[in-house]
Formats: structure tokens, C-alpha cells, sequence
């Protein structure tokens, strides 16, 4: 009797401390995207900014919450990465970061004016799925962040926009390409679009400029 | 695109003979008896052979310093669902990927050059909150396939907010260009069920992808989905065919006209823009399908 009553107090404390672990988990990682979030909003709504100065700071909020490392061996996966030397491999995650970077900050701006809404994070294994909505133009668009725990953080390693996976969707890009290309290839190819990336958004600065220019006249 | 083309009710006759021959073909490469799991969703897909060879990848990792690294593609094995390398792609059976290709270009080329120009001069002349109000009349007259869609997939309680919201949006909303139930009665808009998905529920695969003229990627069930939705209508039943044309054509330029810029922002990213709106296409849809 003594012995199930132990046993009994045991799982209790034990399953209250593990749901109060899930509990506390659930709060962090509602902050870290509530804060995130928020901050890149704040930035994105500030009329004051030019698009150069607005993308510097986006990229300083993000940089800290999202584990692109992380991002650019998932998205090449097991079949791809063992592929790179480490000079290569360096190269690709910069490569990457430069990437996702643009393109994020590109669909950001498309989206600056919009309300957001934050659902309740749901744990999936030791890892969580925070879900957002961006209420745009009468339309409910919904990204879910996807974060683990590094180093006692929780930290992003991939996001979804209306389900669409960025690691997925890159890693079918990639995957293909290799498919009958070459790693060095590949690199040339995704430095090429990164130069174009970086061309657009220096147009994209410059309308904006010369349209702020005719508006103060 | 739901209220394309019909004339009347042969254009019926011949969807239901259409829907029977695609369901009993694709049916035939269901393997899943379970049609709500992600990964059935995810494998029903094909009709092709599908090769169960186990990737190298595992014996590749013989490397000594990279042992740690390869934890982490344990760890987040939740990208190798399809085919265990993390990347999707290279395995979407996709039979007809020439013809696709070539109505991806032209498709691309109007949006680019006609139908997005086009767009633009609308915004300019018509103010943001007009266009919003104009789509959702047009979301509100779509509302018989969502309401019967979500009967059909058993979702009751959808099929009822899909009622509810459209006797408030076409009563105290002025026929739908308010989202009253929303913002009054707080009824949001579920996610919106269609005829693919209800296909998808009761386990039929999607057969293999098609890119449509002017409406863009799809897959055979899906297809077939549109067809059968757009009978779901019953306005096109009184008007002529040209009328309804027009309206489905009105619907998605005002859409558009909400969402320019989008398309080039998403195809910059792409290596292979067709590939990329393809593999999209088919996420997009199964978290649809799951919801």
C-alpha cells in the first residue's frame, strides 16, 4: 500500500513538474515570437525609415532568434550536405542567409501594414510550432514558426506561410538542381541570384527615394 | 475558380462522367485507408511505383568530426517524411511536366505583362477598401461549395458558420461587401473547403500535378475539384454562360489586384520557378487538407 501511495506521489510530482516545464516552454517561446515580432512591426511601420535602414534593422531583430546554420543543413538534408567540403559548406550558409534574408524581408514589406494575431504555441515533441496571423486586406494569412531549444533558447529553424515549408520549398529547389548539377554549380547559381536580389532591392530603394523626393516637393 | 465555364446542365452531365473516370483512376493508386493522416496525404499522392530503397544517407556519415552534425537530421526528421533526404522534390511524379511547363510560361507571361499591368491600373483608380469589400461579396458569393464541402467532409460545425455567415453577410452585410459576421457577431471565415479536399478526405490521391490555363497549378483531383465546385453555383444556372465567365474573371482580377507584387516576390526566390510553384501548390493544399 505504502509502495503505491509512493508511486502514486511520484508520478504525481513527476507529470506536474514535466507539464510545468511545458507550461513554462509554452510562455518563453510565445515571448521570444510576441517580441520578435512585435520589434520587426515597430520597424516595418516606422514612416520615418528608409527601406535600406528599415532592412538593416529587420535583419538585427531576426538574426538573434533564427539558427540559419541549422537551416542551411536541413534544407540540404542528409542526401546533399555530406556532398560539401567545408569551404563549401561555409559558403552555401552564407550564400543562404543572404537569401532568405532578401526574400523574408521582401514579403515583409508587402505585409507592413497589417494586423497580427498570435495563436497559442503548441509543443510537438521537444520541439514547438508557434502559429501567427497576419490579417491582411480582409484575409487571414497564417505563419507558423517552428522553434527548438538551443542552448537553452528557443530559436527558429524554419517558418511556414500558408503551409508552404521555406526548408521544404528550398530543399526541393536545391534537391533538383543537384540532381544534375554540380555543387559548384549550385553555389555559382544561387551567387548569381543573390546579386540580382541585391540589384532589386537597391531599385526598390531608389524608387522609393525619388517618390519621397516628389512628395516633399 | 469556381463559376467557370457551364452552359447548363450537359456541361453536369459530362463533369459527373469526368469525376467518375479521374476518382476510379486515381482511387486505384490509393494505398492509405486512412485519408486524415498527414502522411497519407502526403503518399496517396502517387500513382507511381512507389520505390521503397532505404537512402544511403545513414551509411554516409562515416565521417569522424561530422557524427554530431548528423544528429540533427535525426532530430528534425520531420522534413525526410517524403523521401527521407530532406528534400521533397525529384520524387513528385509528374508525367506531364512538358505540357505544364509550357502553360506555366504562358500563364507567367500574361500575369506579368497583361493581367498584373492591368491590376496596377485598377488599384490606381479604384481605393484599397473597395477592392476589399468587392472580394469579400465575392467570398460570400462562393459560400454553396464551402457550405457543401464541409458537409460532405462531415464538418458540421463549419457547414453551419458557412450558413451562418452567409445569411448575415447577405442580409445586415449589403449582400456580402461587409464582413458582418465577422466583425459584428464574430463569425470568421473558417478556412475555406472545396471540392479537392473533399476528394482528398475519403482518401483520393492527387493524382499528378497539372498547371491549368490562366488559373494556374493544380493537380488532377484538384481539377476535377474545380469543375465540380463550379456546379455548386446557382446563378450560372440562369444566366448564359458569358455571364459567368465574367463574374469568375471579375473575381480573380479584383484578387489580383489585392495581391500584386506577390508572384514576382515569390518567383525571385525560385531556382526553377516551375518546380517551386508546383511543390508549393502541393503544401499549400495538404495543410488545407488537413484543416
Amino acid at each position: 500500500m505504502k509502495r503505491i501511495l509512493a508511486t502514486t506521489l511520484c508520478g504525481v510530482i513527476l507529470s506536474s513538474t514535466l507539464f510545468a516545464d511545458v507550461e513554462a516552454d509554452t510562455k518563453a517561446v510565445d515571448k521570444v515570437i510576441r517580441d520578435t515580432v512585435d520589434s520587426v512591426l515597430e520597424v516595418l511601420q516606422n514612416d520615418a525609415l528608409a527601406r535600406g535602414a528599415k532592412r538593416e534593422r529587420v535583419t538585427k531583430i531576426i538574426d538573434p532568434v533564427v539558427d540559419f546554420e541549422l537551416m542551411a543543413k536541413l534544407i540540404l538534408g542528409r542526401k546533399h550536405w555530406p556532398k560539401l567540403d567545408k569551404a563549401q559548406r561555409k559558403t552555401f550558409t552564407d550564400l543562404l542567409v543572404e537569401t532568405l534574408k532578401t526574400s523574408y524581408f521582401d514579403k515583409l514589406v508587402l505585409f507592413s501594414d497589417e494586423k497580427v494575431g498570435y495563436g497559442t504555441p503548441v509543443p510537438k515533441k521537444n520541439k514547438f510550432q508557434a502559429e501567427t496571423f497576419i490579417i491582411s486586406k480582409g484575409e487571414r494569412i497564417a505563419v507558423v514558426y517552428k522553434l527548438y531549444k538551443k542552448r537553452g533558447k528557443w530559436t527558429v529553424y524554419d517558418f511556414e506561410i500558408e503551409g508552404v515549408s521555406i526548408v521544404k520549398s528550398y530543399g526541393a529547389q536545391y534537391g533538383e538542381f543537384l540532381k544534375d548539377g554540380t555543387v559548384e554549380k549550385l553555389l555559382e547559381r544561387m551567387k548569381k541570384k543573390v546579386e540580382e536580389a541585391e540589384k532589386r532591392e537597391k531599385e526598390k530603394e531608389e524608387a522609393e527615394k525619388k517618390k519621397g523626393a516628389a512628395e516633399d516637393r | 475558380m469556381t463559376a467557370s465555364g457551364r452552359s447548363g446542365y450537359s456541361w453536369g452531365a459530362m463533369a459527373i462522367v469526368l469525376s467518375a473516370l479521374a476518382i476510379s483512376l486515381i482511387g486505384a493508386g490509393c494505398a492509405s485507408n486512412d485519408p486524415r493522416s498527414e502522411r497519407a496525404v502526403g503518399q496517396t499522392g502517387r500513382l507511381a511505383p512507389q520505390d521503397e530503397d532505404v537512402p544511403g544517407g545513414d551509411e554516409e556519415t562515416g565521417g569522424d568530426d561530422e557524427l554530431d552534425e548528423f544528429d540533427e537530421f535525426d532530430e528534425f526528421d520531420e522534413f525526410g517524411d517524403d523521401d527521407a533526404d530532406g528534400s521533397g522534390a525529384g520524387e513528385i511524379f509528374d508525367p506531364i511536366s512538358g505540357f505544364n511547363r509550357g502553360v506555366h510560361h504562358v500563364n507567367d507571361w500574361i500575369y506579368t505583362w497583361v493581367w498584373e499591368p492591368t491590376a496596377k491600373g485598377y488599384n490606381f483608380v479604384m481605393p484599397e477598401f473597395a477592392r476589399v469589400a468587392i472580394n469579400e461579396a465575392f467570398l460570400n458569393y462562393k459560400t454553396p461549395p464551402r457550405f457543401l464541402n464541409s458537409l460532405l467532409q462531415l464538418k458540421g460545425e463549419k457547414a453551419g458558420i458557412e450558413l451562418g455567415r452567409f445569411l448575415a453577410n447577405t442580409t445586415v452585410g449589403f449582400l456580402g461587401f461587409y464582413d458582418a459576421a465577422d466583425n459584428w457577431f464574430d463569425l470568421p471565415a473558417p478556412s475555406p473547403e472545396d471540392f479537392g479536399q473533399t476528394l482528398a478526405y475519403w482518401g483520393v490521391g492527387e493524382g499528378f500535378p497539372i498547371v491549368i490555363p490562366l488559373l494556374g497549378p493544380s493537380n488532377l483531383r484538384d481539377g476535377v475539384g474545380l469543375i465540380a465546385d463550379s456546379l455548386a453555383h446557382l446563378v450560372p444556372y440562369l444566366i448564359p454562360l458569358w455571364g459567368s465567365v465574367t463574374i469568375t474573371a471579375s473575381d480573380r482580377f479584383n484578387y489580383s489586384s489585392l495581391h500584386v507584387g506577390e508572384y514576382d516576390s515569390l518567383k525571385n526566390d525560385a531556382l526553377d520557378p516551375y518546380t517551386f510553384f508546383r511543390d508549393a501548390y502541393q503544401q499549400s493544399r495538404e495543410k488545407k487538407i488537413q484543416e
